[in-house]
């Protein structure tokens, strides 16, 4: 399945930031969803500006247009504030989209996990989003720490714990 | 509990849970190294492949070699995955046979307990006391149906034979008039099926109505 591209995508203009107000503002919200839906369609949970910017999502060949690296700070602050994005360091180079909230992600897997039967058992990290058995679901090859985001979210609501070890971590659910 | 911020629960993690994570994590190792190694023998094969097709036959017989033991890697790594995984359920069931235990525990002391509180005695005194209270019960049942039992009537005729006796004349004729009634309860409702009767006999003679025979009847009853 490929990925469906919204109609500003082959619109040149919106390739440029607008200087009206009303109207940037709506050119924002739709960057934003454009990455989002992007980064869920590829699976993609760490980005690399540079490496976005050259990448289809900011960069459409087609119409010979990419938007440049100052609209994509401002996008990417965009999705900040909106809890979608976090930066990796401080200049600002990568970051973490979360396309789906850590919450729904713990979610997801606790439904599998009870769907499952395998309340009150202990998994590796590995094993949850690499293991066989999760495969084919929509968390597998979940990045790790977007993995430990979801499981700290379910351990707020009580529904697993976190276990460290010297080597690696586990999570038992409840 | 009892840590500084009051918050965090008491772990539910034992330490059972601890030595099975400890297991999978070395599941997952062993895991990653069959990956690492089956990537090779692909690359391995493909390489022989373009070797033989090179004329290099030795070079390809060497590289065959290697990959037959790391077959022998890999099948080895499978029976230890398998072991691996065989303790990770043994242990699982063990947790699950321990929960069953404590239930059983927990169920057999309420058990217990529950005798306690029914001593034979006690159940015997206990139906004892039924036994007595239904008794009664009977007994209030019969008194308020009414039933009187023979002993009764005849104490009841008696007091009657008694009474006219040592009544006065017309006293006497009263109750001759009412002595077809066969018991008290009849004598009660020839009274009250005739209430001038009543009257007359009080306004008649008021010594009398003490003695006669229909105000005694009442008062028994």
């Amino acid at each position: 399945m490929s990925f469906e591209w919204p109609w500003q995508y082959n619109f040149p203009p919106f390739f440029t930031l607008q200087p009206n107000a009303d109207t940037r503002q709506k050119q924002l919200e739709a960057w934003c969803s454009l990455a989002l839906s992007y980064c869920r369609h590829h699976k993609l949970y760490t980005l690399d500006v540079m490496e976005a910017q050259e990448s289809p999502m900011f960069n459409n060949k087609k119409i010979e247009r990419k938007l440049s690296m100052e609209a994509i700070q401002i996008v990417f602050e965009e999705l900040r504030k909106k809890g979608n994005l976090e930066w990796l360091d401080k200049n600002k180079l990568r970051c973490l989209v979360m396309w789906r909230r850590p919450e729904e992600w713990g979610k997801l897997i606790y439904q599998w996990v009870s769907k499952n039967g395998m309340v009150n058992s202990v998994f590796t990290l590995y094993e949850l989003s690499n293991g066989d058995d999760t495969q084919g679901e929509e968390f597998h090859g979940l990045e790790e720490w977007m993995l430990l985001r979801s499981l700290q979210a379910l351990q707020t609501d009580g529904r697993a714990e976190i276990i460290s070890m010297d080597d690696g971590k586990g999570v038992k659910f409840f | 509990m009892g840590n500084l911020f009051g918050k965090k629960k008491q772990s539910r993690v034992t330490e059972q849970d601890k030595a099975i994570l400890q297991l999978k994590q070395q599941r997952d190792k062993l895991r990653q190294y069959q990956k690492k190694i089956r990537l090779h023998l692909d690359r391995e094969r493909r390489l022989a492949k373009t070797l033989l097709q090179d004329g290099k036959k030795e070079k390809a017989l060497l590289l065959l070699k290697k990959k037959r033991y790391q077959d022998q890697l890999l099948e080895k790594t499978e029976n230890q995955i398998s072991n691996l995984e065989r303790m990770v359920q043994d242990l699982e069931f063990a947790q699950i046979e321990k929960k069953v235990l404590e239930g059983l525990k927990v169920g057999n002391e309420c058990l217990k307990k529950m005798h306690e509180v029914m001593s034979i005695e006690e159940v015997e005194r206990i139906m004892d006391e039924t036994q007595d209270a239904v008794e009664y019960q009977r007994q209030i049942d019969e008194m308020l149906a009414g039933a009187l039992t023979q002993e009764d009537e005849d104490a009841v005729l008696a007091e009657l034979e008694a009474i006219t006796q040592s009544g006065s004349v017309r006293g006497r004729r009263r109750s001759q008039r009412c002595w077809p009634c066969r018991s008290a309860a009849d004598l009660l409702l020839c009274s009250a099926g005739d209430p001038h009767r009543s009257s007359w006999v009080s306004s008649d003679d008021p010594r009398e109505v003490k003695g006669s025979p229909h105000s005694n009847v009442h008062s028994f009853l």
